[in-house]
């Protein structure tokens, strides 16, 4: 197929980009796989219909307060909610359906390895590939879809969690009615073995990795050799790997024989943390780094656009800080009114988006940059306009 | 426009031109993709062939199933092939004297009632394979000592050479239903001896 030179446009801020073939191919793998759950969680729902009910409710009450974070984890900018959520369906519907599919490798282990050895490591070496495989081709293909939304690794982290975050929910939901027998006694101790000593570690670390290695390989192309670039994202989906590995492998393995009675419960979420909290600790650090490469960009970039029109230099000290952000913020809203507070919000995110043309251009006095500047500069003369705005404007609430 | 009206944001202008492959990576995706979820059906048909116990019985396992545990005590062969939770446990006794209703009835009696409580056997009705083996079928519903519900079909037959082969297929209380054509072909097409 022939190549095409496209302008690359600031943003496509959503999901529904209909003249991407990526678009297409997601939609058609997302619908395959909600017929296909929609079907195998029906059944389930038979086993029990309290313990389906209780299931579901227990799962929202952890997936929503998770999804929130996850989404709130960018430093500077908030993923567009089309994407966010098709990560997250891609992770619940298309990436269990693929992997119910792929469960055919447990066979080619025994077959290679023998029945014994399958039984104890079968599970420990197909599910860490094939799922981190499906997953991330989600992420991939998102960022086919909307490429300029997935510009850094951070991007590319919350889209992974996501991602991660909507597979173990449905995961869950099957283990609950299955494995645990489906009964409100059996789903509430799978609750407290699957989510309360668990629910940290797991999908949501896994495949959130494996979306900062996309993020880091798509993003600093000029500046990051494409070898560099490849190595570091073997680097992350090797641990994202690794860690999904050691969780299903039995090494480690301390958790209490069968049956489970009594004190010995309390054992569940001290085993598990031995299996999880390493890597829980690693992706703390990997985000933690890749915020600081994000606050390196936004400063090498932003700086010298400082005392143009785009933004000041207190603009800057305050835009650089999420929490000195909201702080300007709430003190506009209390000093000049909700409409004022939300217009400046809107400035900030045009300043951050000013950033990120000012990366892509080549010149200063390119067209799109400069047209960002006098946008800039007119929402801040229109939040001027506002009684009560003007004054502490530029220095977010200093007074 | 109002001065509380925010402005307008400028149409978007892309002023750096990066070439971009469009339907090169997205075949690539749909690729990978295709080849987990498809590879074992090839790869695992290649390599694993049928799951025998030698001389008595060869089930020809659907895509999916593995055999995860095989047994053997004296004149007692066992294998379990699994998909997820659903599971067919074949039994085989190697010179056994009795028909298929006995062979049935000794399976209920011993093995699950030994495996379940609260154990409700149907009634046996006539079965044949597709080989033409004749032998017995019937249903049950059992708790597992997890406190899981099972339901399971049996299904029993004494073989021409002597032997007494038990296919055992089981599933949580509700999925049977899900498995039932896989594992009726599995049973239907099995090599008795």
């Amino acid at each position: 197929m022939a190549e095409r030179v496209r302008f690359a446009a600031l943003h496509h801020r959503s999901l529904f980009q209909t003249r991407q073939p990526a678009f297409w191919a997601f939609v058609a793998f997302l619908s395959y796989g909600a017929v296909r759950m929609v079907g195998v969680l029906s059944r389930l729902s038979e086993v029990s219909r309290s313990g389906w009910a209780l299931s579901w409710l227990l799962l929202l009450l952890y997936a929503a307060p998770v999804f929130v974070l996850i989404y709130r984890f960018d430093l500077y900018e908030h993923e567009p909610l089309s994407l966010v959520f098709g990560a997250f369906a891609w992770g619940a519907l298309a990436a269990t359906a693929l992997s119910i599919d792929a469960t055919g490798w447990n066979q080619v282990v025994a077959s290679v390895f023998g029945t014994d050895f399958a039984a104890r490591w079968g599970a420990a070496i197909t599910a860490p590939l094939v799922e981190e495989i499906l997953k991330g081709a989600g992420v991939v293909l998102l960022y086919l879809v909307a490429r300029d939304e997935v510009d850094d690794v951070m991007d590319g982290f919350v889209y992974g969690a996501l991602c991660g975050l909507g597979f173990a929910l449905v995961e869950d939901v099957l283990y609950f009615m299955a494995a645990f027998g489906g009964t409100p006694a059996g789903v509430l101790q799978g609750f407290y073995v699957r989510v309360l000593s668990s629910g940290l570690y797991g999908h949501v670390l896994y495949t959130g990795l494996t979306g900062m290695a996309v993020g880091y390989v798509v993003s600093g192309r000029d500046a990051v050799p494409i070898g560099r670039r490849l190595a570091v994202a073997s680097g992350l989906c090797a641990l994202a790997v690794g860690g999904h590995f050691l969780w299903n492998s039995p090494l480690l393995d301390l958790m209490p024989a069968s049956p489970v009675t009594g004190a010995r419960w309390l054992l569940v979420p001290v085993a598990l943390a031995v299996k999880g909290l390493p890597l829980l600790l690693l992706v703390g650090l990997a985000v933690r780094l890749a915020r600081r490469r994000e606050r390196r960009w936004l400063d090498g970039v932003l700086t010298a656009e400082v005392g143009l029109d785009g933004i000041s230099k207190e603009e800057l000290a305050t835009l650089r800080i999420p929490k000195a952000r909201r702080a300007a913020i709430a003190a506009m809203q209390a000093r000049a009114g909700r409409r004022a507070a939300a217009l400046l919000g809107r400035l900030q995110r045009e300043q951050i988006t000013l950033a990120m043309v000012a990366s892509r251009v080549a010149i200063p006095g390119d067209p799109a940059l400069v047209a960002q500047r006098d946008y800039c500069r007119s929402l801040r003369d229109a939040l001027a306009a506002i009684p009560g705005a003007a004054p502490t404007l530029v220095s977010g609430g200093a007074g | 426009m109002s001065t509380l009206d925010p402005p307008v944001r400028p149409d978007e202008v892309g002023s750096q031109r990066r070439v971009e492959r469009r339907w090169l990576p997205v075949l690539g995706v749909i690729a990978v993709i295709l080849a987990v979820t498809l590879g074992p059906r090839g790869v695992g048909e290649a390599l694993s062939g049928p799951a025998t116990i030698e001389g008595l019985v060869t089930v020809h396992a659907e895509a999916g199933w593995s055999v995860v545990t095989r047994r053997d005590e004296g004149s007692v062969h066992q294998l379990l092939l699994r998909k997820g939770s659903d599971g067919l446990l074949v039994v085989a006794l190697a010179g056994y004297g009795g028909t298929a209703a006995d062979l049935g009835r000794e399976y209920a009696a011993r093995a699950l009632r030994g495996e379940y409580r609260g154990l409700s056997v149907g009634e046996p009705a006539p079965a044949t394979l597709g080989s033409g083996v004749s032998g017995v079928r019937f249903g049950y519903v059992g708790v597992t000592n997890q406190g899981s519900t099972v339901e399971g079909i049996v299904v029993a037959v004494q073989t021409p050479g002597g032997n007494g082969i038990v296919f055992d297929a089981f599933a949580p209380e509700g999925s049977l239903a899900a498995a039932i054509d896989e594992v009726g072909r599995m049973i239907d097409g099995a090599e008795v001896h």
